[in-house]
């Protein structure tokens, strides 16, 4: 897919995830013990063989920029194109819709890069998707249908659209409608489309000097007659990560083998930064099941139903259920934890009892100590 | 530019003594402690020692060690100027030949060291697990103003004679080397880690090629000549976790080292070991297994019993299966119900179910080897121990056996 330009918008839906994107872009957030979500849409973007990547960024990315760097371990980092990390550029007329700046506005503001690739094509995609894919076949059907968009969509029952909605899609796969019928078998917007490059560049000019911002509504839901907007279905695992609690679903359905060989059991790799850590180290109390353990970690307190990210540390006659551990987290002795979300560096002191529910999971911000 | 100090890494050795291990690569690259290799331990001491420009030498089965050590990227030696280098054996105008010696090997490479016009040169063998300082002893050796330095670690006496032994003054100067000595007179044993003053080493380099009985040795020709012809040799006394890695035994041993002393001391947060990840997901414990004493790393899938062992990427160790003091390397597939029992399985092997290796030790007398001493058990790589099968211990495995009919 040389012919095909990459876009991943890395900040643009991040209202619901409270604490844990304080500190970062919902992009960077950590998700599967070593990976940042942006891992998913970046790695499957590269296993499709495009190599122009843009990367819009809104506020707090810093983590992101830390997690990038220059692209290498992506294979990124190239002569020819590569990845570019494109950071807001806001002028005094720039108008912030009630949602917070949206694709169309991050979209005018990257314009000069658009134009600059000279790919005839233009990937879109949202920053918060896991899916492991490619997009070959896409572009395909994109090509075949004589298509101007060609939306990607999941029928899937326990996916939730992305912020561009659900569609309504006729039988010669023509989007009919942007549909509210957000019922489980409706087709959710899986919030990736495929675009001419030229058109985007009109498109975008022309809505932004009319002050419409809404990509599903005026770029998608306007020109329904008037341009050809097609639907391709994507039937493998896609989950959007926009709240709490999608996020908690997620991770607790790693620990499914089928959810892990899908995503990572495939030769198409999830690509990730490296950090050199010792293997995980069990001590001789260590009672583990059940669970997704990353690299560095020490273990000698029992732990079961959970995602424990490197360099966690969970010491003797502490239990952990049902929780996600990230980075550096630590639980010194005795302490009880159940449905918790640890963000990175937190510590919890001995002897101390964290019990919620997984419906209604606890999160303790970074660097807290307990 | 010119560089003060390169390393030249001396890694083309078969290992011999490893058996089956170095079947398919050169010692250097053979698995250890679940997500290394041998050769990591050193590149990554050159890494911290600000050591910027590494030679690798290889000859015997390069293959993985080239691929393994690509740009150098992983240990930071990806660099602009200098970097790591992969340097085999090359054809001349008239004639080409294989490294016939340590010495023989940094010889052939002169013009490769030329191009770097340094002051100095570190000569390194890729045999060894230890963590240690480079620039120190740079230091010390400038410090003294020494042809040579060496670097040595006291030994216990008995084992003396298996190492080329250093007698030293008051000074720190060599009096006197052995290469192993039957009755050693000291327990300062060489760790076959060289300084050298370039433009004195170059000299000494022609001189031993010249030399038509010499077997082209640093330890046996040319530190022994050095001495004889009245050069300053200074040894550098080293404390720390060192550890020869060149047998069955001792691999197995510095493995479990890990587990037991920790005296590496991996978990340092200022000389972290590098090494080249396989990039795979965290592993799996799934709902069976019960991990103690043991390191697991990225891809595994565990349901079974492991006690104090050391699990390398991508092992699959099913329900019921037991694996205790062993070292399980990359891509192992463990059955059902097998044991494994104080044994080094290489990579891509399959235990199939029930087997049983090292449990029964008297079993399999023909596979009994001098290679695999102190009961430990050794199974080849890529391949399949069938279903019920009994490995005794001493053994070693280098071809599949099959499911007893």
């Amino acid at each position: 897919m040389l012919n095909t330009m990459g876009i991943i918008f890395a900040g643009n839906e991040e209202l619901r995830m409270g604490e844990l994107t304080r500190a970062r872009s919902l992009a960077a957030m950590p998700v599967a013990g070593r990976y940042r979500l942006i891992d998913f849409i970046l790695s499957s973007m590269v296993n499709s063989g495009i190599t122009n990547i843009g990367l819009t960024t809104k506020f707090n990315f810093q983590s992101l920029l830390d997690h990038l760097g220059g692209g290498t371990e992506w294979d990124l980092s190239r002569k020819k194109y590569g990845l570019f990390i494109l950071p807001p550029f806001y002028k005094s007329e720039n108008r912030i819709t009630e949602s917070g700046e949206s694709k169309i506005q991050s979209l005018y503001n990257v314009l000069h890069y658009i134009r600059r690739g000279k790919q005839d094509y233009c990937m879109l995609a949202e920053g918060n998707a896991v899916i492991n894919t490619t997009f070959d076949e896409m572009l395909d059907f994109h090509r075949e249908n004589h298509s101007d968009i060609t939306v990607m969509y999941s029928k899937n029952a326990d996916a939730t659209a992305s912020q561009d909605g659900c569609f309504d899609v006729a039988a010669d796969n023509r989007i009919k409608d942007i549909s509210p019928n957000n019922t489980q078998n409706a087709a959710k917007s899986v919030g990736f489309c495929i675009i001419d490059t030229d058109l985007l560049i009109t498109l975008v000019e022309s809505c932004y000097a009319r002050g419409e911002y809404d990509f599903s509504k005026d770029i998608i839901g306007k020109n329904l007659t008037k341009l050809r907007i097609f639907g391709y279905e994507f039937n493998g695992y896609y989950r959007h990560i926009y709240d709490i609690q999608s996020y908690y679903r997620f991770s607790m359905e790693l620990l499914n083998r089928d959810v892990r060989d899908t995503l990572f059991e495939n030769e198409k790799k999830i690509y990730t930064k490296i950090k050199d850590m010792v293997p995980a180290r069990y001590q001789s109390n260590a009672k583990v099941s059940n669970s997704f353990i990353a690299d560095g970690c020490i273990i000698d307190g029992e732990v079961n139903n959970s995602v424990l990210f490197r360099a966690v540390e969970v010491r003797k006659g502490s239990k952990i259920n049902n929780c996600i551990i990230m980075q550096n987290g630590k639980v010194l002795e005795n302490s009880v934890l159940n449905a918790v979300i640890m963000d990175k560096n937190v510590v919890i002191g001995s002897g101390k009892t964290l019990v919620s529910e997984p419906t209604f999971p606890i999160v303790i911000g970074k660097n807290r100590v307990i | 530019m010119a560089k003060e100090c390169i390393a030249m890494l001396l890694a083309g050795g078969q290992g011999s003594r490893l058996g089956v291990l170095t079947k398919g690569v050169a010692k250097p690259a053979v698995q250890f402690g679940a997500k290394y290799r041998i050769i990591d331990f050193v590149l990554t001491n050159c890494a911290h020692s600000g050591i910027d420009t590494v030679g690798v030498l290889t000859q015997y089965k390069p293959l993985l060690l080239n691929t393994y050590i690509g740009s150098g990227k992983s240990w930071d030696l990806d660099r602009l100027n200098g970097g790591v280098y992969v340097l085999p054996p090359y054809m001349q105008e008239t004639s080409g030949e294989w490294y016939k010696g340590t010495a023989n090997a940094i010889y052939q490479n002169m013009e490769f060291i030329e191009q770097f016009d340094p002051e100095y040169v570190l000569v390194l063998s890729g045999d060894h697990i230890y963590k240690m300082n480079y620039a120190k002893m740079l230091d010390y050796h400038i410090d003294k103003n020494a042809d040579v330095t060496i670097a040595y670690i006291n030994v216990p006496i008995k084992e003396a004679s298996r190492f080329g032994i250093l007698q030293i003054d008051g000074e720190g100067k060599i009096i006197e080397f052995n290469e192993k000595p039957k009755v050693p007179k000291s327990d300062c044993a060489s760790m076959g880690i060289y300084i050298f003053n370039w433009r004195e080493l170059r000299k000494q380099l022609i001189r031993d090629e010249a030399d038509q009985s010499s077997s082209n040795d640093f330890g046996k020709n040319v530190i022994p000549s050095m001495l004889g012809q009245g050069k300053a040799l200074y040894g550098y006394g080293f404390s720390g976790y060192w550890k020869d890695v060149g047998t069955v035994e001792s691999l197995y041993d510095a493995n479990m080292d890990l587990l037991d002393s920790g005296e590496i001391g991996l978990y340092d947060a200022d000389w972290q070991i590098f090494s080249r990840s396989p990039l795979r997901p965290p592993h799996f414990l799934d709902r069976n297994a019960s991990v103690t004493d043991s390191y697991v790393t990225e891809g595994c899938y565990i349901d079974g019993k492991v006690a104090h062992s050391i699990i390398s990427d991508g092992v699959v160790i099913a329900k019921n299966a037991a694996v205790k003091d062993s070292i399980i390397m990359t891509d192992c597939k463990i059955g059902e119900n097998a044991v494994v029992n104080k044994a080094i399985i290489a990579s891509g092997t399959v235990i199939a179910r029930g087997a049983t290796i090292g449990t029964n030790c008297d079993a399999t007398p023909q596979y009994r080897s001098n290679y695999c001493t102190g009961g430990i058990t050794l199974i080849g790589e890529n391949l399949t121990i069938g279903e019920g099968v009994e490995v005794g211990c001493n053994c070693m495995v280098t071809s599949d056996i099959k499911e007893e009919k």
